[in-house]
């Protein structure tokens, strides 16, 4: 169990980083349509379509990463009263309802990537793109997060087997910066 | 089933699931899928896909990851240490000295970054230990750093105004403009409370041995050069409309890493940490939004807002009336959720009763802020009294005793703007022409 939900954190990470490098495309893209703009009144026709498949791709492959940092806000008067076993379970209940939920979520958003693929969606804007592209990003960060959950939920399980020590903290303070 | 059975059964499907610890973006998109499956006989999963694809495949979305980004920066760098540096000798004779440079950096950290909780943060790791080694009083300096703190929220660039104008359809950069002046406001009255209860009683803010004259003042002015360049950049080129929020966002972040990196205060590591803490932020930010967007189509599709409004319209409440209640439902939503959820969930229901009873949707947004201003102080969720408590170690419900000032202000501000709306609009309505 323990190498799987191994595998699974550095999935998620690596997942988190291809995230944080697509945020600093974003910027480029930006930087270089200004000063395109700026120096030679030009533009680059794909700047607001192609932002806007690079912040689908942050969301999705951001998703695990976020959980596993616990950046994902929830209500933690529970998780705060709840001491050991009770709390075990507890967890157990959240990371089933999140593994349920993201399993729905990688299932609708391959159903719609597929689609896509089979129609050979494209763009209505100027580069014509093929929708899959940036729709593939959707069941991905979906799936990733799936085997998120379910790695949190195994280790929940075991914890409540063996009675082992309780889950790493809950949410941090530092939500919302 | 009627449809207040189905309004009961809904909000108590997300009464459970939020208060049982499942994350809030989660728990809104699990109702909706419920509320879906239950009551309609639409194609739920069709209709998910689609919001989860239009609500983040919107270029204007980039500028909430860049603005987290730049807030993320200076939260690194030595540029918030030189704030306090710069703004003490300029505070230091007013009733209250030190105190002032809580409120003033705040305000204008906020006017570089879009949080509060980045905004109370910052600030309070600089100034805290700072003014409690100069024995102020506890209460003043928590109480106006957590009141100020939440100025990241109102004085723009803000994430709250960015996520409120995604989901309104308002725009974005009138949104920001509108926030600068009721920003300027509060925080002139958290100065002004500071100075009252300092005049009364100075002990509160001992003189101790720092003296400083006119040459030193002129000496910080280069300490407070890359905030105030920082914040002409982005909101001069919003206001001059030379550029969208997302673009004045990516120059916000440039001009960050520009001053960060010549103060030789951001290495590789902390550009990295930088990176995805915004990535993981926005993130939770989306995951709310979408899961709202869902909800709320759920809850249209079912006919509740149109029917709430209907309703509220034969009460013949008055426009206070209505703004006292929305007040009061607020107040009670932020001792429980963070301000992202208060208003992706809220407004579904809100914006069409405010446009119904004649407020510009412009000037809720920014009554809206406020509010969720005053939940970032109130506990037992409170984000600026969770960031305070891990910088000082005091219990959160203390923290917000000593922040009952500051609620007590921002109560008399949100007075102030529904009396008089064009403290907010007057700005915003100059861009116009």
């Amino acid at each position: 169990m323990e190498k799987f939900a191994r595998l699974c954190e550095g999935i998620s990470r690596a997942s988190g980083v291809i995230a944080g490098i697509m945020m600093l495309a974003g910027l480029s893209l930006v930087m270089i349509e200004i000063l395109i703009r700026t120096l030679f009144s030009m533009t680059l026709y794909i700047t607001e379509e192609f932002t806007g498949y690079l912040m689908v791709g942050i969301t999705f492959l951001a998703l695990a990463y976020t959980l596993n940092e616990k950046g994902h806000i929830r209500m933690v008067f529970l998780h705060t009263v709840l001491k050991g076993r009770a709390r075990a379970l507890l967890d157990i209940y959240a990371y089933a309802a999140g593994l349920a939920f993201s399993s729905v979520i990688t299932f609708t958003t391959a159903c719609f990537f597929w689609d896509s693929v089979v129609l050979q969606s494209r763009s209505m804007q100027i580069s014509g793109t093929y929708l899959a592209i940036p729709q593939f990003f959707m069941p991905l960060g979906a799936f990733v997060m799936t085997l998120q959950f379910a790695a949190h939920l195994g280790r929940s399980i075991v914890r409540l087997r063996t009675a082992a020590g309780e889950d790493r903290g809950i949410e941090s303070s530092a939500l919302g910066r | 089933m009627d449809l207040l059975t189905i309004s009961l059964t809904i909000f108590g499907l997300l009464a459970l699931f939020l208060g049982s610890g499942i994350w809030v973006g989660i728990s809104l998109f699990l109702v909706g899928m419920a509320a879906f499956s239950i009551f309609t006989g639409s194609p739920t999963l069709k209709i998910l896909s689609n919001i989860l694809w239009n609500n983040t495949s919107g270029s204007t979305m980039m500028a909430l990851p860049l603005f987290i980004f730049m807030g993320e920066i200076l939260f690194r760098s030595k540029i918030s240490e030189n704030l306090f540096k710069g703004l003490s000798p300029w505070m230091n004779n007013f009733p209250g000295r030190l105190i002032h440079v809580n409120i003033a950096a705040s305000a204008l950290f906020a006017a570089v970054s879009g949080s509060s909780a980045a905004t109370t943060a910052t600030v309070g790791k600089i100034t805290l230990p700072e003014l409690l080694k100069r024995n102020y009083n506890m209460s003043l300096c928590l109480g106006s750093l957590a009141g100020a703190g939440t100025l990241g929220f109102l004085i723009p660039p803000s994430l709250v105004m960015l996520v409120y104008g995604i989901v309104s359809g308002v725009s974005i950069g009138k949104l920001f403009i509108a926030g600068i002046i009721p920003g300027v406001i509060l925080a002139t009255a958290f100065s002004l409370y500071a100075m009252l209860r300092c005049a009364v009683n100075p002990d509160l803010a001992p003189r101790g041995d720092l003296q400083y004259g006119w040459g030193d003042r002129i000496k910080t002015i280069p300490q407070l050069l890359p905030v105030l360049t920082l914040i002409l950049l982005v909101l001069g080129s919003i206001y001059k409309g030379w550029a969208t929020p997302t673009e004045a966002a990516a120059v916000g972040v440039i001009g960050a890493l520009f001053f960060a990196a010549i103060s030789r205060s951001i290495d590789g590591k902390a550009f990295r940490d930088a990176v995805l803490g915004a990535v993981k932020t926005s993130c939770m930010i989306m995951l709310i939004v979408c899961g709202a967007s869902f909800l709320s189509v759920a809850v249209g599709y079912l006919g509740i807002p149109a029917e709430l409004t209907a309703f509220i319209s034969t009460l013949g409440l008055s426009k206070y009336q209505l703004i006292i209640i929305l007040s009061i439902m607020y107040i009670i939503l932020g001792f429980m959720l963070d301000g992202f959820s208060m208003i992706v969930m809220s407004l579904p229901l809100a914006l069409p009763l405010i446009k119904a009873a004649g407020f510009d949707p412009l000037w809720f947004g920014i009554y809206l802020v406020i509010m969720i201003e005053i939940a970032q102080i109130t506990p037992p969720v409170g984000f600026n009294l969770f960031v305070i408590n891990g910088l000082v170690d005091i219990n959160i419900f203390r923290i917000a005793l000593y922040a009952l000032p500051s609620f007590i202000i921002m109560l008399l501000v949100t007075a102030l703007i529904t009396v008089y709306p064009e403290i907010v609009l007057a700005l915003p309505n100059m861009m116009i022409r």
